[in-house]
């Protein structure tokens, strides 16, 4: 079986929209030249661009055709998902295994302001969704809720969930948000869509992000130091479905299941050395404990107040913050490879988790969307294989 | 190099159309008579219509009638204003903080969302202990109906 690794990746230090201060195909320029100078690798050699971008969040149709070129797609094969990185990053690996490129260039910026309400809401169908102004804060709230109805889960607990992430994003030089707030500031925040306040819901985040896959021949050329990919699953919600269907996780758990089987991960509390989530709102963190079989059902809660899930317990989550330290809209899937990446191979300040072999990085289109339909991509990452 | 930066700002504007379909024709129709429709796909039924089950995969066999009485799943206290997409001929009235609640509505494989009212906004807890045991609700219809979901203002607990 051939392999692939993430052999580089440049990124600027994600921020608020007043203080990134550049064009996003500047930005996607300059991280993707930072990860080619960190191999010494020259433009000409990239076989295939593949941006992750959505029109709607950067107010220019075919947005991709700006940024194309900016991450080297200049007479190359180029291509854009709006899915997420993660999502992109399959693609790659289908180039790179299909023979079709050896070198994959994944790069998405977040520079341009907008309406996120008005945009999610614009995801969703004219007929019955749309005309009622529903967009991804009511969905988390809906999603938070059946947590609350079929757990032991507490508002408490979503505060304190929001909390470990956002202490580890105050340790992360890249973060947006670096404020460490604690759980009684982010359970008295402004409610927002009950029985989330203001501080439990991800808010958009600026910069830019680009990594690069290569082939296991070229990998081990260009790199002492490559991570390799050992798994990928995908797998889709359905839009209309009965609210078990819809509240179920299922596009989620299909994702992982199907990384498992292929990176051959039996118990993945034990197997995995950590994990980085795509959790657009506190409950979803939650959820997806047990979604990824971090531990039974029910028993997330429990997972999390027994500190499992804190960088120094037996399965760390979110040690970069998550996405309520950093959501960048389009990028967020690279970024977060980025930081699984930094992780492994120690170069995450402040971070000691012994020598991580092994972890799961996820992504969703759900920080945009909303409840049905949302896809999630699930790799499983490795070192020393 | 200075580093000065300035922002440049802009809106689109675009407007779309699109084909209801035959179903969903019906559906829009007949909400000005005060009726719910659903279709049944094999052993379920879907309220409202739907074209195919994501499930099964299969067609819908016949249209159903309903007075659109469900119960609730889940709901949220939504606390802003919408960012709404603009629908002509199809206003939204609500003011903040609203509940937004999944419903099933007579036993539906297919959860639908609309307005709740007529519950206690300021005390979830207790609303989520009454969904928990089966909140019944029916549709509370506008008087002017347009053909559009929102002939439906709200939906009230059913014992109201």
């Amino acid at each position: 079986m051939k392999k692939v690794a993430i052999v580089s990746y440049g990124v600027l230090p994600y921020t608020s929209a007043d203080e990134v201060g550049m064009w996003s195909d500047e930005a996607t320029f300059k991280v993707t030249r930072e990860a080619l100078a960190k191999i010494n690798l020259s433009a000409d050699k990239i076989d295939t661009v593949i941006l992750s971008s959505m029109d709607g969040l950067d107010g220019i149709t075919i947005s991709n055709a700006l940024m194309a070129p900016a991450a080297g797609a200049f007479k190359k094969e180029s291509t854009r998902i709006e899915n997420g990185g993660i999502h992109c990053a399959v693609s790659a690996i289908a180039g790179i295994l299909s023979g079709s490129a050896d070198i994959v260039v994944v790069a998405s910026s977040d520079t341009i302001k907008t309406d996120l309400d008005y945009v999610s809401n614009a995801t969703q169908d004219s007929v019955f969704r749309a005309p009622l102004g529903f967009n991804q804060d009511q969905t988390f709230g809906l999603l938070a809720t059946e947590c609350l109805k079929n757990t032991d889960a507490t508002e408490d607990d979503f505060a304190a969930v929001s909390a470990k992430n956002y202490r580890n994003g105050a340790r992360n030089s890249l973060a947006h948000v670096k404020a460490g707030h604690e759980a009684d500031e982010i359970k008295s925040s402004k409610m927002a869509s009950w029985p989330l306040t203001d501080l439990q819901i991800a808010k958009p985040s600026y910069g830019a992000a680009a990594i690069i896959f290569a082939s296991e021949e070229t990998a081990k050329k260009l790199t002492d130091n490559p991570v390799w990919v050992t798994g990928i699953g995908v797998g889709t919600n359905a839009y209309f479905g009965s609210w078990e269907e819809l509240s179920g996780n299922a596009g989620l758990e299909k994702a992982a299941k199907k990384a498992y089987e292929k990176a051959g991960i039996k118990n993945p509390a034990e197997d995995l050395d950590f994990v980085e989530l795509a959790n657009p709102f506190s409950a979803f963190e939650l959820m997806a404990y047990e979604t990824l079989g971090l531990c039974e059902k029910g028993k997330a809660a429990d997972l999390m107040r027994n500190g499992a899930t804190e960088m120094d317990g037996s399965i760390p989550v979110n040690i970069s913050g998550g996405s309520l330290s950093t959501n960048g809209l389009n990028s967020s899937g690279v970024f977060r490879m980025i930081q699984a990446v930094r992780i492994m191979n120690g170069e995450s300040e402040g971070v000691d988790i012994g020598n991580p072999k092994k972890a799961l990085v996820h992504d969703s289109d759900m920080n945009i969307s909303a409840v049905g339909g949302d896809s999630h991509a699930v790799l499983i990452l490795e070192k020393g294989v | 190099m200075t580093e000065l930066t300035t922002n440049l700002q802009w809106n689109l504007h675009c407007d779309f159309s699109q084909p209801q379909g035959e179903l969903y024709s019906q559906f829009m129709s007949a909400l000005k008579d005060k009726v719910f429709l659903g279709t049944k796909i094999g052993e379920k039924s879907y309220f409202p219509v739907k074209q195919f089950c994501s499930t099964t995969y299969q067609e819908p066999e016949k249209v159903l009638e309903s007075d659109g009485v469900g119960v609730v799943e889940s709901f949220t206290i939504y606390n802003k204003k919408p960012s709404r997409v603009a629908f002509p001929g199809a206003d939204l009235t609500v003011e903040a903080p609203y509940i937004v609640a999944a419903i099933s509505v007579h036993n539906s494989s297919q959860s639908f969302f609309h307005f709740l009212s007529g519950v206690d906004i300021d005390n979830p807890l207790a609303l989520l202990k009454s969904i928990k045991a089966g909140l019944e609700v029916r549709p509370v219809w506008a008087e002017n109906r347009q053909g559009n979901i929102l002939d439906i203002l709200y939906f009230e607990p059913v014992s109201s």
